[in-house]
């Protein structure tokens, strides 16, 4: 796979991994950039190219603690509210708004979002996840299941307290003047 | 093993089932397989699953900029990197080049207009992304519609190997009271190729698309035709060879 291909299969499931992190899509984007120039300057050495994808995401995750540790600490979270077994499913989040979910999502705290984005985004499996983020297999299976009965009772809020809204889009890149 | 063990292993089965092959989770499927509960439950959650990943695409729009800057970033980083590994080899050449380029100031330096060296001082900033396009796709045909909308000069007649590159974006600027426009390409052999175009026609005698007048400034190499209205200039950081085959 030549480095356009890499791009192309890529950079959108890492740029909405980066932006689950940074929360700024600026941020985000910066951190997708440098993920691929660490490729350009190193990832030719990875000698299984089929790993490529999840070079690219733990790589990017690690750019990501490089740069957080030069501003604070990571806060940990705590999720003992939630409870410990799996709530049945009951409902379909089709009537939430997508801005809603990544607020809600958003809000999480990074050592549960990170693995539920990840599982969400459909691009690696809980192995490769755990490889990502240097967790054992075991707390990555904790985090999504735990994070998902906490994202269920966080949409049945939303849904019954909160009618959806209206999105407004943002814009990226510059627009011609007016 | 158990269903709430398998329960909690299928939780992180991703829902199209790309995991099916793993042989925890294959374990776990089979005990959902023999639990019709548990397999109701796995079916709602895979549906819930596919929801959610649904609106968080839908949340998160990858800018349309983010590709082309990517590719721009590794580009202008792989050429650091060469550079660096060419510093030993260009250092014995230019010790070499040293001796040749007496004969070469003896040669009068020909003038580059001073739209043509403003350009030039603002093109670097767009090839390493410090400074932004004003309009950016992939799509030379957008391109020449924005500027256009926005009456800043524009290319009427291209030359017919810059079609074949990839258009990048373009930036205007103001030199003398007067809009200057650059399209930059990218994908060519010598890398970056710009188009920089000024509404002023040339005199009576000015070069053709077909026989440019060439200088060279710096690392710099430029074709300067006028063609009506416009003069041109095609500017690259590469041998004549590359940038005359583009035209």
């Amino acid at each position: 796979m030549d480095f356009q291909e890499l791009v192309d299969a890529n950079h959108a499931a890492l740029y909405r991994f980066a932006l689950s992190l940074t929360k700024t899509e600026d941020q985000a984007a910066d951190l997708v950039q440098q993920t691929f120039y660490c490729w350009a300057a190193k990832g030719q050495e990875l000698r299984n190219p089929s790993r490529a994808k999840s070079w690219l995401f733990t790589t990017l995750y690690r750019e990501f603690i490089k740069a957080r540790r030069h501003e604070s600490l990571f806060a940990q979270g705590d999720l003992s509210d939630v409870p410990e077994a799996i709530t049945d499913v009951n409902l379909i989040p089709n009537e939430v708004d997508s801005a809603a979910m990544r607020e809600i999502l958003f809000a999480f705290e990074e050592i549960y979002r990170a693995p539920l984005v990840l599982f969400f985004l459909n691009q690696l499996s809980y192995r490769e996840i755990a490889e990502a983020l240097g967790i054992p297999i075991g707390t990555v299976m904790s985090r999504i299941s735990r994070g998902k009965a906490r994202l269920r009772r966080c949409l049945s809020q939303v849904q019954t307290c909160c009618p959806p809204r209206k999105v407004i889009p943002m814009f990226h890149g510059n627009q011609p003047a007016k | 093993m158990r269903s709430d063990e398998a329960k909690f292993i299928l939780s992180a089965f991703r829902p199209r089932g790309e995991d099916a092959g793993d042989p925890q989770m294959n374990r776990a499927l089979v005990q959902a397989g023999r639990d019709p509960e548990l397999l109701r439950w796995l079916d709602e959650a895979r549906e819930f699953d596919l929801a959610v990943a649904s609106k968080l695409e839908e949340a998160m729009p990858v800018p349309a900029e983010l590709r082309t800057n990517i590719m721009i970033g590794a580009q202008v980083g792989a050429s650091a990197r060469r550079s660096l590994r060419l510093i030993l080899i260009g250092t014995a050449a230019a010790v070499i080049l040293l001796v040749g380029s007496f004969g070469l100031l003896l040669r009068p330096v020909e003038p580059l207009a001073g739209w043509q060296l403003a350009a030039l001082e603002v093109i670097p900033g767009l090839t390493s992304g410090q400074t932004p396009f004003d309009e950016q796709s992939n799509d030379l045909g957008e391109l020449q519609d924005w500027l256009k909308a926005i009456k800043a000069p524009n290319a009427t007649t291209l030359p017919l190997g810059l079609s074949r590159l990839g258009a990048l974006g373009c930036k205007t600027f103001s030199w003398d009271n007067q809009l200057v426009s650059i399209i930059c390409f990218g994908g060519g052999k010598g890398g970056f190729v710009h188009l920089v175009i000024i509404n002023r026609p040339g005199p009576p005698n000015a070069p053709r698309l077909s026989s440019p007048h060439w200088i060279e400034r710096g690392d710099w190499l430029t074709a300067t035709w006028s063609s009506g209205e416009r003069t041109y200039m095609l500017a690259m950081q590469s041998g004549r060879a590359a940038l005359k085959a583009l035209l």
